[in-house]
């Protein structure tokens, strides 16, 4: 899910830029110096996450991680995603360089409101835990989707037709994607479950 | 005498037809001279062009596969040069990664020295340090 270049307008790309700048000099500001090293890690994950296409059918699918991204980090989740998408796109060619602005926002906003999301339903025990992962995991991928018709709406795309093919295309990217953040989720909360919270403070 | 110049006329008549040969085999063996109206022509054993004509197939199929081949080797050199270039390989994944760790490491880097730096500043205006605080 990338929006290559030349594809949006002038105009979106440069103010798609200026909001990704914004967001990520606030996720920056919400850094606390101890969880540097996680962020590290996570971010090290999305960014090979995408890389590794699985073959499925007739299509291939790669995961995105945009939900567990953000329930993992919190607020941080933005910068991550957006270190992660440029490097992508200077090294892989994925999206471009003018896109990287769009391609930031259309997941990294998701990421976001899957870590309000994530903070507000995880509960306390480990089923609750790990529903909420396969939410998020869920809902993150959706959301990339409904901002991905979004954005190619501004391009003279019709939202509706665009929203239902990014939709229908990724439907096996967000079960797979539901499943692994579920068991991320499960899997951390057994092992250390500090590293799932705290982010309110 | 009589019998030198007989000799001597048969050495020219020979090497004449050797010279016809020599050019007839020289060129690429070609059906049209070949039915050309000529003595010289037509003293040509029939088995010797045959011969020569596969002769010829022959090379020029060895040469159409050596070429074939080096070509095949040129496109696959091509191929591997694009992954190379635009394609996901395992050495720009570790830079990638490599990239994201110093980035992170960096940031860390200033953090520390930051708090590092807040507490002495304060414990030289109050006059305690850090551990004493603590």
């Amino acid at each position: 899910m990338h929006i290559s270049d030349g594809v949006l307008p002038t105009n979106v790309a440069v103010a798609s830029y200026i909001v990704t700048f914004g967001l990520a000099a606030w996720s920056t500001k919400k850094v606390k110096p101890e969880e540097l090293s996680k962020i590290a890690v996570v971010t090290s994950s999305f960014f090979v996450a995408s890389l590794f296409h699985v073959p499925l059918g007739p299509t291939s699918v790669h995961l995105l991680m945009g939900g567990l991204v953000g329930a993992l980090l919190g607020p941080a989740a933005f910068i991550s995603i957006t270190l992660g998408i440029f490097l992508q796109s200077i090294l892989f060619q994925f999206g471009g360089l003018t896109a990287v602005g769009a391609n930031s926002l259309m997941m990294g906003v998701p990421a976001l409101i899957c870590a309000g999301l994530f903070q507000l339903i995880r509960g306390r025990t480990l089923l609750s835990n790990t529903i909420a992962g396969a939410v998020v995991g869920v809902l993150g991928t959706t959301i990339s989707a409904i901002f991905l018709a979004l954005l190619l709406t501004t391009a003279g795309e019709d939202f509706v037709g665009v929203a239902k093919l990014a939709l229908t295309a990724h439907v096996p990217v967000i079960i797979i994607e539901g499943f692994v953040s579920a068991f991320v989720i499960s899997f951390l909360f057994r092992v250390r479950p500090e590293l799932l919270g705290g982010f309110r403070s | 005498m009589e019998n030198f110049r007989r000799g001597k006329s048969l050495l020219f008549s020979a090497i004449l037809f050797s010279t016809m040969i020599f050019f007839q085999c020289s060129g690429l063996c070609s059906i049209g001279m070949a039915a050309e109206p000529g003595a010289a022509v037509e003293k040509i054993p029939a088995a010797r062009q045959i011969n020569d004509c596969a002769l010829v197939v022959k090379l020029l199929k060895k040469q159409n596969h050596r070429l074939s081949r080096e070509l095949g080797q040129i496109k696959r050199e091509i191929a591997a040069l694009r992954v190379a270039v635009h394609g996901v390989t395992p050495s720009k994944i570790f830079g990638g990664i490599g990239y994201i760790l110093g980035l992170f490491g960096v940031a860390a880097m200033v953090a520390a020295r930051k708090k590092d730096k807040e507490p002495a500043s304060n414990s030289s205006d109050c006059g305690e340090t850090a551990e004493e605080r603590d």
